[in-house]
């Protein structure tokens, strides 16, 4: 009893012992095998329990179970630290160059066209205008006629024409779209209408064959050449900046009575005079004007009854000022060292 | 239009200097395109009287002038052609520094000392004339400061004015627009008779065949006249303008053109058959050599003056050669006349001739006021041409022109512009603008128009005036969008927003391109949606044969913009269009369809240090086109292989929806490839949006997710090489048991050791059931009975 006793005190010395000297993780195997195993030391105490008297057996039990125990846990933290170790060191081998430059995964851009086009849809719908589109190949009637441009007007010389056909044509504006939204709805509309005009117009830096155009309108009972000159105002704000200042002067245009173009302060220079806005600190972007009465008559509503406000603006145009580009068919050429600016 | 800052204070007080004018009047919706100053800066220059003038000893072209200004007598060597004794002239003195920068020094030239310059106009930067020296008039006083002499330095404006404003095509229509503005009296040019004898019965027969097209055509004759040069006042202001002094007559033309707005023009007399003046339509065919000194043909839409025999001018457009006003004329017949102006902008175009003329008859000019005009330059030219008779006013008034009135209510008037106006305040207006109230009546007005406001024709343009002039800056901003409108949804911008930010998510470039293409371009790669041998709609009028066409395909143009990127080195291309085709369905007729145009050519992503680049091939890209479609919720679609001449033919095929043609995709092919200068392995798609559009479901749907774990099983499979793949998918669908949840393909391999004309593929079969584990007893007795049938129905073997 005795000697078992103090036999389980020597192996736990020993164990611990030979454990703490223990430098890697298979001499901790080896160890567990010599202690723990199917033959090892500790396992071999338990034969002996048959040499003790049956009172005895349960305390040199519990004490075998003890030190079984207590081998198993200092073998497991020794074995941890190993593995922390390994670990450790791992990481170390494993360090990269952060500073190098990462695998490519680009992504896309949108075009700033469509850019600018979206801002003004989206100025436009948060105050309630839907959109509306029209075809691009266009009836000459909704393209002058209705608009209040007969033949052989003055006014058509404003807009060089690509003809199609007899009485068909390339639009040369989106206000057409006017129209055809006024022949199959009832006032009040307010409406916006987005889209690709044409121009019989030489390719150069300032002027393409092609370009887009917002065209809106809004007919009611009572709508006002304030309410316009509200709407521009705020249009201008949200598009060019909280400080934007308008300025509208009298103009003309057919389908409009009074008509006015619409200056915003240059943005380029704020207002102090630079090239672009040739020293005048406005930039005109934006035509507009009372719908006249020929127009909404033309798409079937009553002038006595109802009156509107129209505006157009084009789209390259107001792109060209809002990043300083100075040739317009950089939007067509689709260089992607260019449209990656965007 | 150009105006003259110092003739304008001719006809009105302007308390404003020129940029400050220019401002207003761009407000007032004249818009001033641009300020030139001249004559400015030219100290040291004087009058100069040449009062001596001898030949150069050592030059043959020189002459060694005497010249006398004031008291002081200086000597100047001088070159021009034109110089001779008795002219007054600009006498450039030693410190004067010319516009160019030259520095005015005495001088010895050949020999000869020269003590200043006698300059050309273009010299002093007053006008494009440098043929010889500027000979100035009668008004300017030797010795004095040429500088300070009236009319020499001014202020040139350009206004750019809309075709609504014709009334403003003058000095006076400016000096108007000025004047109520301002409040400043207008002065209309003052002119008295000539002491010229009246010959009263001198008279010619006017006749006018078509009233519609010439209402009034009036004419004096002036005899026994002297062409000349013009003085210099008259050449000096319609020169700064912008026109080229001729002679006395033609001068008078265009000075009052230019100061009052009507054209004129003056026929020799003499050349006149008959004489007499036929206003008429041309014959078909007839033809007229005009002053231009082209033969002009002219149909029977034309209007033309006549004389018995032949035109002798084209109506409002350009006067004819054979009548042509010369130094030798004694006698002349000077016109005005107010013409159709949609008959003199028909005929304008059509002979492709824009003159001063015809720019303001088309945009309609002063039925009343024309006769002032012509009376003006009559008794201006009897003047200036020492003319010995002058005939009364010779008129033919076919239709005499009616008055214009307007009835306007100043309530509405006030309710348009949206701003609260009292009646009084609008008839101030009214009344400034100088239009004459003709009846009151409460709140409404009959107005009457003058005759030269041919653009005022409704209630609406009295609202526009009133507007002006109130200031459309000072209308106040009302607050936007107060009233509910009902709004629509627009899919289609739906659709394009949320496909532009998936393809840029996805890495590509948005493009946008020229809907204008060549002709050629179709015929290289045709539209697919159109019939055979279909030819694109042209345009009748292009710009150059590159614009000519509309697009049929929006691919020809994406892959110009890949070749473009290509050739800058761009290493992976990845683009997309959203745009209309026109798909020709009759040579002048085409459809529109929206569509959407993916390419993309060489490495998915750009080469870098940690090693070779990913390659697009077929499977890469169908696998994204499958991918946007899948986003779209977009599944009941076949893929079958379609020939394209353009396509790599066993790499290209269509996507279908029974009989609905969906959209294309595939490789290049290969020698399209090698002419455009891009990668073999470039890839194009091109979808019917609108049908996408139209399928899309953006919304989502939801499923539960599954309680119950799944159990996968393989088949291995060995089938005819000539088996594709949709028709073993179409198998495994006929044949799918209810536990089956998924399937897909794991591998396909052809090659040893499987024999010679077959292939390999392993499929994978998930099976779930919803309401429990399934055992893996009852996943093998499902699969087994599945694979059974499969194998037995594409006759394959199992491997
Ligand atoms: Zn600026």
């Amino acid at each position: 009893m005795f000697e078992i006793k103090s036999q389980i005190s020597k192996i736990k010395v020993d164990a611990e012992s030979l454990i703490r000297s223990c430098e890697n993780k298979n001499e901790i195997e080896q160890l567990r095998v010599r202690f723990l195993g199917k033959k090892g030391v500790v396992t071999a105490l338990y034969k002996n329990l048959k040499d003790i008297t049956p009172e005895q057996r349960p305390e040199v039990g519990d004490l075998i179970n003890t030190l079984k125990d207590e081998v198993a846990r200092e073998l497991d933290c020794k074995q941890s630290f190993f593995l922390r170790e390994s670990l450790r060191s791992r990481l170390v081998e494993e360090e990269l160059d952060v500073t190098l430059p990462g695998k490519p995964v680009t992504l896309g851009r949108i075009h700033p066209i469509t850019k600018v086009l979206q801002r003004v849809i989206d100025i436009f719908q948060a105050l309630g205008f839907s959109v509306a589109e029209g075809p691009e190949i266009e009836k000459e009637y909704y393209n002058f006629d209705a608009l209040n441009i007969p033949s052989h007007h003055p006014a058509r010389d404003m807009q060089d024409t690509f003809f199609i056909d007899v009485g068909t044509l390339l639009r040369t504006h989106t206000s057409p779209v006017q129209i055809r939204v006024m022949e199959n709805r009832k006032p009040p509309v307010r409406v916006i209408a987005p889209g690709r005009v044409y121009r019989n117009e030489a390719i150069n830096a300032r002027s393409y064959c092609l370009f887009h155009q917002v065209e809106g309108f809004y007919v009611d009972k009572h709508v006002t050449f304030a309410d316009l000159k509200g709407i521009l105002g705020h249009f201008s704000r949200e598009m060019f900046g909280a400080k934007t200042a308008i300025r509208i002067r009298p103009s003309y245009f057919p389908f409009t009575e009074p008509s006015l173009e619409c200056d915003v302060s240059c943005f380029l220079c704020s207002a102090k005079g630079c090239r672009v806005c040739k020293y005048t600190g406005w930039l005109e972007i934006l035509g507009a004007g009372m719908i006249h009465p020929a127009v909404l008559k033309a798409g079937g509503f009553d002038p006595d009854e109802v009156q509107g406000y129209a505006f157009g603006m084009g789209i390259e145009r107001t792109a060209l000022l809002l990043y300083g580009i100075n040739d317009i068919r950089l939007f067509f050429e689709n260089d992607m060292r260019f449209l990656s600016q965007f | 239009m150009k105006i003259s800052y110092s003739w304008l204070q001719e006809f009105v007080d302007v308390p404003y200097t020129p940029e400050v004018l220019a401002d207003k009047l761009t407000l007032l919706g004249l818009e001033v395109a641009s300020l030139t100053p001249i004559g400015k800066n030219l100290s040291n220059v004087v009058v100069g009287e040449v009062i001596d003038l001898k030949p150069h000893p050592q030059a043959d072209k020189l002459k060694v002038c005497t010249v006398a200004a004031g008291a002081k007598k200086y000597n100047v060597v001088c070159g021009a052609p034109n110089v001779a004794v008795g002219q007054r002239v600009p006498l450039a003195l030693e410190g004067c520094v010319l516009p160019d920068g030259m520095e005015i020094k005495k001088t010895e030239i050949r020999g000869v000392g020269s003590q200043g310059m006698i300059c050309s106009q273009k010299e002093l930067g007053l006008g494009d004339d440098a043929a010889g020296i500027m000979v100035l008039g009668e008004s300017f006083e030797p010795g004095t400061d040429f500088n300070s002499a009236k009319g020499i330095t001014d202020c040139i404006f350009e206004i750019e004015l809309t075709p609504n404003r014709p009334d403003c095509l003058s000095m006076t229509g400016i000096a108007r627009e000025v004047s109520i503005l301002t409040g400043n009296v207008l002065r209309y040019p003052v002119y008295s008779k000539p002491e010229v004898l009246e010959k009263q019965d001198d008279n010619i027969s006017i006749t006018i065949k078509d009233p519609s097209l010439c209402e009034n055509y009036s004419a004096y004759i002036i005899r026994g006249i002297n062409v000349s040069p013009s003085p210099f006042w008259l050449a000096n202001k319609i020169e700064k303008l912008g026109m080229r002094s001729i002679n006395t007559v033609v001068d008078v033309t265009n000075f009052v053109l230019l100061e009052m707005g009507h054209p004129l023009h003056a026929f020799d007399l003499n050349k006149l058959k008959g004489p007499q003046i036929i206003v008429r339509r041309a014959l078909q065919c007839e033809k007229i050599i005009t002053l231009d000194s082209k033969e002009r043909i002219l149909d029977k839409s034309m209007l033309v003056i006549a004389d018995s025999d032949d035109p002798v001018a084209v109506a409002g457009v350009m006067g004819g050669a054979s009548s042509e006003v010369s130094v030798e004329t004694t006698d002349i017949l000077l016109e005005g006349a107010y013409f159709n102006p949609v008959s003199i902008r028909k005929t304008a175009k059509s002979l492709g001739l824009s003159t001063e003329a015809s720019h303001r008859f088309e945009r309609g000019t002063d039925r009343v006021g024309f006769q002032k005009a012509l009376q003006r330059a009559a008794y201006l030219i009897a003047e200036l041409c020492g003319a010995s008779s002058i005939s009364p006013l010779i008129e033919n008034n076919a239709l005499p022109a009616e008055e214009k009135f307007i009835v306007c209510n100043t309530k509405k008037i006030s309710s348009l512009i949206g701003v609260e106006l009292s009646h009084d305040e609008i008839v101030a207006f009214i009344e400034k603008l100088g239009i004459d109230i003709v009846q009151r009546n409460h709140e409404n007005l009959k107005l009457s128009i003058p005759s030269y406001r041919v653009d005022i024709a409704i209630e609406e343009d009295i609202v526009e005036e009133i507007a002006r002039l109130y200031g459309y800056d000072k209308i106040p901003m009302a607050r936007p969008g107060s009233t509910y409108v009902e709004c629509e949804v627009n899919k289609k911008l739906i659709y394009s927003r949320f496909t532009r930010d998936v393809l840029v998510g996805a890495g590509f470039y948005e493009t946008l391109t020229c809907s204008l293409v060549s002709e050629s371009v179709n015929k290289r790669i045709p539209c697919w949606l159109s019939e055979p041998n279909m030819p694109p709609v042209c345009v009748q009028n292009p710009i150059s044969e590159m614009q000519k066409a509309l697009q049929a395909s929006l691919i020809p143009n994406l892959l110009d913009v890949v070749a473009v990127n290509v050739k800058h080195k761009a290493e992976a291309v990845k683009l997309f269009e959203l745009g209309n085709i026109f798909v020709p369905v009759s040579p002048m007729q085409a459809h529109e369809k929206y569509m959407l145009c993916i390419a993309v050519a060489g490495n998915i992503e750009p080469a870098s240090w940690h090693g070779s680049a990913e390659l697009w091939d077929f499977y890469k890209f169908k696998g994204f086109l499958v991918g946007y479609l899948d986003i779209l919720d977009i599944k009941s679609y076949m893929v079958d292989r379609v020939t394209l001449e353009y396509l790599h033919q066993g790499r290209s095929a269509k996507l279908y929806d029974g009989d609905t043609f969906i959209g294309i995709f595939g490789q290049i092919h290969p020698s399209v490839a090698i002419d455009l200068g891009v990668p073999e392995n470039t890839f194009i798609a091109e979808l019917d949006a609108q049908f996408l559009i139209d399928k899309m479901n953006l919304r989502g749907a939801y499923s539960p997710l599954p309680k119950y774990p799944a159990v996968e099983r393989d088949l291995a499979i060995v089938v005819d090489r000539q088996i594709n793949f949709q028709q073993i998918a179409e198998t495994l669908a006929m044949f799918e048991p209810p536990l089956m949840e998924d399937w897909k393909l794991v591998s396909l391999y052809e090659g040893d050791p499987i024999p010679e004309g077959k292939k390999s593929l392993s499929l994978r079969m998930r099976y779930r059931s919803a309401d429990s584990t399934l055992k893996d007893e009852e996943a093998d007795s499902v699969h087994n009975d599945y694979a059974a049938q499969v194998v037995r129905k594409l006759g394959c073997e199992l491997r």
